[in-house]
């Protein structure tokens, strides 16, 4: 590896000159909170997307169970819902770790899909649950408080995995707020857990937003 | 304590200093492509490769080369000397700032996702 050393003006390469030790701190500061807030995902989008698909799902199935929209309607808005915050997620989570590989991108990708592999899991074993003719009401409350549920036991996990305390209250809340929802029942369970469970998320990621703007 | 530490001439100027922090930022072990870091430092592609090549002569830095669907990919990662060379010259920095307290590594392992 060869390295041209003449004394022509272009070939002074910025960035040669020494800073000061004050500046030096700074320019390490800098650098850093500027590459790890570009190279870690926000939070925040997360938590904001999935509180605002929480919300819709759990006012559809309220609306639903008072008569107010059909539960078509709401099946589809939850469907929509889901996909919708599922696909910016994987857009945010991919994006953000593009060009990073190694340990911690591995960690990124299992933790990724812990996600949607337990929750097909669990969709397959409430699937499982009503075939073995459960009262319909009962399945009505019981399976979205275990879908609730389980998301809690997993941000409770990411609040372990990330040290986030944040994630890790978040779960405990959430599940709390799973639990409440199946004691109350319909028709109020759903209202319950979209704005119990969605408010906190909603209310997590604008604080985090807030923080990252800040920061 | 009388001496004054001496700064890294190969971490001590602007440019390599930006460098070395941003690559000190990812976990020990995890490798960023060259388009990426350049992104990340907005810097011209010549400017980073000559300040690289000056890290890597030094031992601070690993440049592999790998093809990735057969596209060619450079991953530019922090050697474990170069991440010790980095912790050194944080703490000797420190110890310029403030020579009575005792230096504190730069304490990069505390990564979170968490703002």
């Amino acid at each position: 590896m060869s390295e041209r050393r003449t004394n022509g003006p272009h070939v002074q390469e910025g960035g040669e000159d020494t800073p000061t030790a004050a500046d030096a701190l700074a320019i390490i500061q800098q650098a850093q909170s500027h590459a790890s807030s570009r190279l870690s995902p926000s939070i925040g989008i997360f938590y904001v997307v999935w509180g605002v698909s929480w919300v819709l799902i759990g006012l559809a199935w309220f609306l639903a169970g008072i008569d107010v929209i059909s539960p078509a309607v709401s099946g589809w808005i939850t469907g929509i819902a889901v996909v919708g915050a599922a696909v910016v997620s994987a857009v945010v989570g991919i994006r953000t770790g593009r060009g990073v590989s190694g340990p911690s991108s591995r960690q990124g990708l299992w933790y990724g899909l812990s996600w949607p592999i337990s929750m097909t899991l669990l969709g397959v074993l409430i699937g499982v649950l009503g075939s073995r003719n459960l009262p319909g009401d009962t399945m009505s409350v019981i399976a979205p408080a275990l879908y609730v549920f389980l998301a809690g036991a997993l941000y409770m996990l990411s609040g372990a995995v990330w040290s986030s305390r944040v994630d890790y209250v978040l779960g405990i809340w959430i599940m709390v707020v799973a639990v409440v929802s199946a004691l109350v029942g319909l028709p109020v369970s759903p209202l319950i857990i979209g704005l119990g469970g969605g408010g906190a998320l909603l209310f997590a990621g604008a604080r985090a937003l807030i923080r990252r703007s800040a920061r | 304590m009388t001496a004054m530490p001496e700064l890294d001439p190969v971490i001590h100027a602007q440019a390599r200093l930006r460098v070395t922090a941003s690559l000190a930022s990812l976990c020990e072990g995890d490798k960023i492509t060259f388009p990426r870091l350049q992104e990340l430092l907005d810097m011209t592609a010549g400017n980073l490769s000559t300040h690289l090549r000056k890290l890597e002569d030094a031992g601070y830095v690993e440049i592999t080369k790998a093809h990735q669907r057969r596209t060619p990919v450079t991953y530019v990662e922090l050697t474990r000397q170069g991440r010790r060379a980095f912790e050194d010259y944080t703490a000797a920095l420190q110890t310029l700032l403030s020579p009575t307290a005792t230096p504190t590594p730069a304490d990069d392992s505390d990564r979170s996702t968490t703002p």
